[in-house]
């Protein structure tokens, strides 16, 4: 009896699964932005505008419900486009198409990104935490020699999670006090307690002296978002440099850090973003208009080198830092719940030239996702 | 808070919650209905009263309620020998599986074209041509379908293509040569091949087997099967290894179409019984020989010892996974190579040929199925 009510209903509570997941999705994306409007007093658009705002959409087959995400990101960066993307529309809808759910997220997992892109510059690894066992040059120890190997080294260190570190969360520096080694043996079990398994610590990255001088106390990294086409091709549809908080650690925007858009030459653009407030200087004082990428060309080469590596994901939005020798340097890599925001606000629509491209393979089935 | 999020925060719990437990008894169920069509049609004896007993009391004593003997009762009429300890399918699969294994990495890890770089430092079939999520990979680069075609048009050689995940029990496991721009399968040209595969899949060489693994069928690449468990000290255990030898004219060695399953000892030489579909050999389904004539007992895996270092070594880059059946052949240097892991909907039937899966371990993997 089970198998003949299970044989009847699993396609339709399979279909039911995916459209509640949809469905979440979309309410999750719209209460964000209700949030953020409700706390910014977020001016309405013109008439005009919210019907230039629903053609565009209607157009390519999709029904915008609301104008929030136009509203929020003409109120922040001052210029409104018709095509900027809500995120209650890209999360459920384009998202899934483009990525594919069942290798997320298992190849995201920071520990593994070292076997992935082994080839490219990552932050050197002082201990691995891979599901409980710990690893240090990458051989399974116990967790006294895991405690030891960040021990004797002897700078300050990163540690975070390697399964869902967004907006920074619990992504932490943390600096020995080297005199008294017994209390800081406590204090690194305690702290691997609180971390519990699936985490990794990591030498604090030098940051090129470009990058550090917008602040110091944070590893400034650029938010590179690539897009792969049907045909192989990688290419870059947005970069943003993210800055610190002064006595921030991290840069994260969620956290008061700030976001400046990066254009093609690699050169800032005149005018950063914080938490509601336009900027033209970085808080160590630098002007944002005189500032530039170094070896940005590097950048884009080395995100299109690692993007063909998962092609299972075809929007990635990558952190990549630069080290002191100007070099680029993978941090991690983000694919689903990819904020638009931050590209939106500083660059313009996310989806640029390949907009139409984008909302069409958001249209097709789940069989035929081939545009 | 919109009522949508107050009820999401208020029932997301239970939800999540009901979901496992779905999953969980359709593990069980699933489990139930394989064995029941094995004793359908079938005089398999019942257990001794004494044999029930103990095997309930034995489970019950590691806090698991043992709800029917079947497996017990199968591999007693298959082997001739009753242990309390076999694990059962319908308690393996559904508890102890996913305690012991991270489903979120599942199957993304055992993605085929992923493992090449996974495992890249171990020896593996070459790779001629992948596909992964539609685009063509050829030396590790993007290419065309075409491009990727002529690529496999022009290598004088036997071609093995698979789906790179989920090819379980060899399933569009297909061996296929080329002549004149036709396939061997169904005369189908290369293109219009990866056409039927749509996406995820790969194209390997052939594997030149070793000469003495290659004497017990020279149709297929016959394989062992090593279970391994990563203990709780990060020390890899080899629980238990058999060796699939295919059927006459098949492409691969499952025992689902015909292979014979013989196990293994420690030293790596074959047991007495090789065991296949029901009906063949001696009725039961066990035979003495291969059906090349080889003796099956006492017959040496060659270099076995490299086969369960290699085993070992490569369980620890995975560690996500504590317990792993590996697919293991050894080619034409009598070389370890790997073929593919499996981390779910693992088998136990191999309790059969080598008696109870978790020997040693049991305790412990037992224990560790009851870990909230």
């Amino acid at each position: 009896m089970y198998h003949f009510f299970k044989m009847l209903l699993t396609k339709r509570i399979l279909e039911g699964k995916q459209k509640l997941i949809q469905f979440n999705t979309k309410l999750n994306a719209k209460r964000k932005i209700k949030l953020i409007i409700a706390s910014r007093n977020t001016p309405r658009l013109t008439q005009e505008e919210e019907r230039l705002a629903h053609s565009f959409f209607k157009t390519r087959g999709y029904k915008l419900n609301n104008v929030h995400w136009h509203m929020h990101l003409k109120a922040v960066s001052g210029e409104f486009y018709a095509n900027y993307i809500p995120e209650d529309i890209y999360r459920p809808l384009i998202d899934p198409k483009l990525n594919q759910m069942t290798h997320w997220p298992a190849l995201i997992d920071k520990n593994l990104t070292y076997n992935l892109f082994s080839e490219f510059n990552q932050p050197k690894v002082i201990v691995h935490n891979i599901n409980g066992f710990y690893y240090v040059n990458n051989e399974i120890v116990d967790e006294y020699n895991a405690i030891m190997a960040c021990l004797k080294h002897k700078d300050s260190f990163i540690i975070k999670p390697t399964v869902e570190s967004g907006k920074g969360k619990l992504v932490q520096k943390v600096t020995l006090n080297t005199k008294n080694k017994k209390e800081e043996q406590i204090r690194l079990q305690k702290l691997f307690v609180v971390y519990k398994k699936d985490f990794i610590v990591q030498e604090v990255v030098s940051q090129s002296e470009t990058m550090k001088a917008l602040n110091p106390s944070s590893l400034n990294t650029l938010r590179v978002a690539s897009y792969l086409r049907q045909d192989g091709s990688v290419h870059i549809l947005s970069t943003v440099s993210r800055i610190g908080n002064p006595n921030s650690s991290t840069d994260n925007y969620s956290l008061e850090g700030i976001i400046c858009g990066i254009k093609e030459n690699g050169d800032f653009k005149d005018v950063a973003y914080t938490k509601g407030k336009k900027i033209q200087a970085s808080p160590s004082g630098i002007s944002f208009s005189a500032c530039s990428v170094p070896n940005y060309q590097s950048v884009k080469k080395v995100v299109k080198a690692l993007h063909i590596k998962v092609p299972y994901f075809r929007i990635i939005s990558w952190d990549i830092g630069i080290d002191i020798k100007d070099d680029p340097i993978f941090i991690e890599y983000n694919v689903y719940n990819q904020s638009l925001e931050l590209h939106q606000i500083t660059n313009g629509p996310m989806f640029g030239e390949f907009t139409d491209e984008i909302l069409r393979i958001g249209k097709l089935s789940n069989t035929r996702q081939s545009d | 808070m919109s009522i949508y999020h107050f009820l999401k925060g208020l029932f997301t719990g239970y939800v999540v919650n009901f979901q496992k437990r779905l999953v969980a008894f359709n593990l069980t169920m699933n489990a139930r209905k394989e064995i029941k069509q094995v004793f359908k049609n079938s005089d398999i004896p019942k257990l001794k009263p004494h044999e029930i007993k103990e095997a309930k009391a034995f489970f019950k004593s590691k806090g698991y309620k043992l709800n029917n003997t079947y497996w017990h009762r199968f591999y007693k009429y298959m082997n001739g020998e009753f242990h309390k300890d076999y694990i059962p399918l319908d308690i393996f699969r559904p508890l102890i599986e996913p305690k012991l294994n991270r489903k979120i990495y599942w199957p993304a890890l055992l993605d085929k074209n992923l493992t090449s770089n996974l495992f890249k430092e171990f020896n593996q079939p070459k790779t001629v041509i992948s596909n992964i999520n539609g685009f063509y990979y050829s030396d590790d680069k993007i290419v065309s379908g075409a491009f990727a075609a002529e690529k496999c048009n022009q290598q004088k050689t036997a071609f093995i293509i698979k789906p790179t995940v989920e090819s379980g029990r060899g399933r569009m496991v297909k061996k296929f040569t080329i002549d004149n721009g036709k396939t061997s399968i169904d005369n189908l040209k290369v293109i219009d091949l990866f056409k039927l595969y749509k996406k995820d899949f790969i194209i390997q060489k052939v594997v030149e087997q070793s000469t003495q693994l290659s004497a017990l069928n020279p149709s297929t690449l016959n394989t062992l099967r090593v279970v391994s468990y990563l203990n709780k000290e990060g020390v890899v255990c080899i629980l238990n290894t058999y060796m699939r030898i295919g059927k006459p004219g098949c492409d691969t060695d499952n025992v689902s179409i015909g292979g014979i399953a013989c196990g293994v000892d420690e030293d790596g030489l074959l047991q007495k019984n090789g065991y296949t579909k029901k009906g063949q050999g001696n009725g039961k389904g066990i035979l003495l020989k291969t059906p090349t004539g080889i003796v099956l007992e006492g017959y040496q895996i060659p270099n076995y010892s490299a086969v369960n270092e290699m085993v070992k070594e490569m369980h620890v880059l995975v560690p996500l996974f504590k317990i792993i059946s590996w697919d293991i052949g050894i080619d034409i240097n009598n070389t370890p190579i790997l073929v593919e892991y499996n981390t779910f909907y693992q088998n136990v039937d191999l309790q059969m040929f080598n008696g109870p899966l978790l020997r040693d371990y049991t305790d412990e993997i037992l224990a560790l199925g009851l870990e909230a």
